[in-house]
Parts: C-alpha cells; structure tokens; sequence
C-alpha cells in the first residue's frame, strides 16, 4: 500500500468514545474516567506540595508551585481589583493545574483505536463544561458586582461602533476559549494517529517520530494551552467586573 | 476506503478538498501572525536587551493565541476529512 492510500484508508477513527446510555443520555465513558485520574492526579499533587511544603528549605516543586499561584493572585487583583472573592485564586490555579494533567495525559501511550488514556481535554464535551462553568461564575460575579449596570453598561459605551462588537464578544470568548483548548490537544491525537499509519519499512522513523511529537505535545503546546485558558479566564472575570470611569 | 459508487467518491473528495482549504488558510494566517509576533520580539529584544525574558513570556502567549485559529482550523479539516468524508 502506498504512503498515501495507507493515509487515506480512513482507519483513523476520528472522536470516538466507548459509548454508555443511560436515560436517554449518551455518555463517555473513556472522558470520565480519564477526567476522573487527571481530578485525582490534580488534587493530589496539589495536596502533596502543601504538605510537604517548607517556608525554611523549599523544594522545587514548591517553588514553581508558589510561582504559579502568585502569578495567577497578581493578574487577578490587576483585573478585577479590589475585593477579590476567596473563590476566584484557587478557581484561576486550578484550572491551570487540572488542564495541564489534562493535556499531559497524551504523554503516556495507550494505544490507538481505542486510546485507553486518551486526553479528556481531547472531547469537546470537557472542554464546553469547563468553559460553561467560567461563564456562569464570571456572569454571576458581574451581576454581584454592578446589578443592572452589568447589563445597562452596554448602553454607555463610547464609541458606539463598539456595542456590536461587544455583543459578538460574549458569544465569541467564550466559544474559542474552548475550541482553542479543544483543537490544539484533539489535534495532537490525530498527529499520534497519522505517524502510527507510517508504512512499516519506516518503522525506525515511527518511534523517532512519536516520541518527538508527544515531547512537543506535552512539553510546550500542554502548558502553553493551560496558561492561556486560565489567564483568559482571569481577563473574562475582568471584564465581567470592569467599571467604567 | 475504497469507494463504492459515486456518491461516496464526491463526498470523500468533497471531505478531502475542504479539509486541504481550511488547513492552507489557517497555516497562512497561523505563519503570518507568528512572523509577526517574532518581528516584534527581536526588535523589543534589540532595543532593549535586558527585556528578554519578559519579552520572550509575552511572544509565546501571543503564539498561543495565534495558532488557536489554526488548531481550530485543524480541528475541522479533521472532522471534514474523517468523518464528514466517508
């Protein structure tokens, strides 16, 4: 078989799950407990760390673990300012941390078709939960925050070419926050799909070729995604907030 | 993946041409906003050496959100290619 007809064979199975039905409802069920262990994987290192935690000696785990947590305190009191509810720096460092064992799940190969270990980040329906529960909470501190302004704002904004814009932004943030998320991790399971379809006579190429793109996949576009999403969080919750001068 | 009449041979082209033209536009649009990302980056950096991490934080944030538009690209090439080309 050709190189590309291999390709073209169409085995690449493309978004899907083993499935579960219940009450009319489809679930998963790969999603689940794949976000379940990346849960597990996030409360427990994070409880590790404070545990082990030494104002003396840190380690260095805690140091970048401390790091994190600052940087996402110092973007949070630049965006929404004066009296940050308790909620909002461990919302912004978890999600942080829950994406990025998310993503980091691709690094550990579990075969294809059916990826045991697939990334849930790696399924839209993760992705739009998350981004719903951002949503919810930013539109609720916003509505805490000003009442009626929240909405009234929009009235008063400047330059009056900028209403619709604003409009379509409610509807466009939050939608590629997730489809970026979405897109970048998905993608780099069908790159894993794609190099496992390379003919054998390449065969030494295959492994070359999977370690490197699973060290890029994990090492730079895993934290790099989960950094966006939790700092765009942070700049939605800003504007949710934000007081016309 | 052999087709079987010439529905399925339409719908597999069609699958594969859409999917080849949103991963061209999202690479050109990708590329283009990446270069001028590192544009910016090595001018910051020649003006002021010693900016260079910060710098270098703010180009990869950037590169983020630049590919995003291609990841997402990418994303629907897939789906167009795989699933709705069968």
């Amino acid at each position: 078989m050709s190189v590309p007809a291999a390709i073209l064979a169409a085995d690449i199975s493309v978004g899907d799950h083993p499935t579960w039905h219940f009450l009319g409802l489809t679930f998963n069920v790969d999603t689940m407990y794949t976000t379940l262990i990346a849960a597990a994987l996030t409360v427990g290192f994070l409880w590790f760390v404070a545990r082990r935690a030494s104002a003396e000696v840190p380690n260095r785990v805690q140091v970048v673990t401390e790091t994190v947590i600052n940087q996402a305190r110092t973007y949070i009191e630049d965006a929404v300012g004066h009296d940050v509810p308790s909620w909002l720096v461990p919302l912004g460092v978890c999600l942080f941390f829950f994406i990025l064992f998310c993503n980091w799940l691709a690094w550990i190969p579990s075969g294809h078709s059916p990826e045991r270990l697939a990334p849930p980040t790696a399924d839209v329906n993760t992705v739009y939960a998350m981004t719903v529960v951002v949503v919810v909470l930013y539109t609720y501190l916003g509505i805490k925050r000003k009442g009626a302004r929240y909405a009234g704002d929009w009235f008063t904004v400047k330059p009056a070419i900028r209403r619709p814009i604003l409009l379509l932004e409610q509807i466009v943030n939050p939608l590629s926050l997730s489809l970026r998320l979405f897109g970048n991790i998905f993608a780099g399971g069908i790159m894993l799909a794609v190099i496992a379809l390379l003919p054998f006579y390449l065969f030494p190429l295959y492994g070359i070729a999977d370690f490197g793109w699973r060290l890029f996949d994990s090492g730079l576009i895993a934290p790099i995604q989960a950094f966006i999403y939790s700092f765009l969080t942070i700049l939605y919750f800003g504007f949710a907030t934000a007081e016309e001068h | 993946m052999a087709a079987k009449n010439i529905t399925q041979a339409v719908a597999t082209a069609g699958g594969l041409i859409g999917g080849g033209l949103a991963l061209g536009g999202g690479a050109i649009g990708a590329g283009i906003g990446d270069g001028i990302a590192g544009n910016a980056l090595i001018s910051g950096i020649a003006r002021q050496p010693e900016a260079q991490g910060q710098l270098t934080g703010q180009f990869f944030l950037t590169v983020g959100l630049v590919e995003a538009a291609y990841f997402i690209n990418l994303a629907f090439a897939a789906l167009f290619a795989f699933v709705l080309g069968k």
